[in-house]
């Protein structure tokens, strides 16, 4: 009975812990594996030859750090003038999750 | 009977969850899939390609932070854009930039400051050279690692380079793209 309990409380603290880290996207939540490309933003402007990232990262579902404004990555690559945004969203078990804004400019 | 059946039971469960989890990864790490190292985009002057950022170790040993850095190709034209971190100690501001190739020979490229800026790391020194194209598919066609100075505005030189090991995955991957880049570039 012990041995269930402890089972079944190790599987919740798990299942919460993903659902915490699990990152959401236009085709939805993957909550094993999410690894995709999205559009964010397009401007007038024409596709620009210069491309910026910038990166924020989910670890556990405890701790998220990182800077993924398009400010930041537009400032890494010196892009004065956006044409468009993307962005890449990545997570294995809800366990490691990153969101990578890329800016594309001039 | 009941009794008996519940540790088989949890056993195979466990053995089944372990199995797909090492099937997991087994598979995630041999699969090499450089598509995802990469981006193309098409762009008016022909095709844009991105590499997102890697680290290149420093050789100044623990505690010396690598250099972060991605390039940025558009197949029309003859050079190749690095943008890169280099992450110091102390304030100061990159003056040149040179790679060493295997045989000795240094190639100096001018830089173009980003921006430099305070973090908890360090002091981050973001800038851009230009490298010709030509040079950047030699350097990789090479089995023996490129290395990379970096000379900063008060003297100091910092030096990187990968290990074999991460040489031989970064040069695997970088052979890829460039293949890529050669079989979409138009006549």
């Amino acid at each position: 009975m012990k041995k269930i309990v402890k089972t079944l409380c190790a599987v919740a603290i798990a299942v919460s812990l993903t659902s915490c880290g699990v990152i959401g996207t236009v085709a939805g939540n993957g909550m094993i594996y999410t690894d995709m490309t999205q559009g964010e933003a397009v401007t007038g402007n024409t596709l620009g030859s210069k491309v910026g990232t910038a990166e924020a990262k989910n670890i556990l579902g405890a701790v998220v750090i990182g800077d993924a404004s398009i400010q930041a990555a537009a400032k890494s690559a010196g892009i004065k003038k956006i044409s468009h945004v993307d962005s890449k969203k990545t997570t294995i078990l809800g366990i490691y999750t990153t969101h990578t804004t890329i800016v594309y400019g001039e | 009977m009941r009794y008996r059946l519940k540790p088989f039971l949890f056993s195979k469960m466990k053995r089944a969850l372990l199995l797909f989890f090492v099937v997991f990864l087994a598979t995630s790490a041999v699969a090499k899939n450089f598509n995802k190292a990469f981006l193309m985009n098409i762009h008016q002057d022909g095709k844009l390609y991105f590499v997102y950022e890697t680290e290149m170790a420093s050789c100044g040993g623990k505690g010396v932070k690598g250099l972060r850095y991605d390039y940025t190709h558009i197949d029309s034209d003859d050079k190749v854009s690095m943008l890169a971190t280099c992450t110091t100690d102390n304030p100061t501001k990159v003056d040149s930039f040179f790679i060493v190739l295997p045989s000795g020979e240094r190639l100096e490229h001018k830089v173009e400051i980003i921006y430099n800026e305070a973090s908890r790391k360090g002091w981050q020194n973001r800038f851009r050279c230009e490298i010709a194209r030509d040079v950047w598919f030699d350097i990789y066609e090479s089995e023996q690692p490129f290395a990379v100075e970096v000379h900063m505005m008060d003297g100091s030189v910092i030096t990187y380079k990968d290990s074999e090991r991460n040489w031989q995955k970064s040069r695997d991957k970088m052979l890829f793209i460039q293949k890529i880049i050669e079989l979409n570039k138009e006549e």
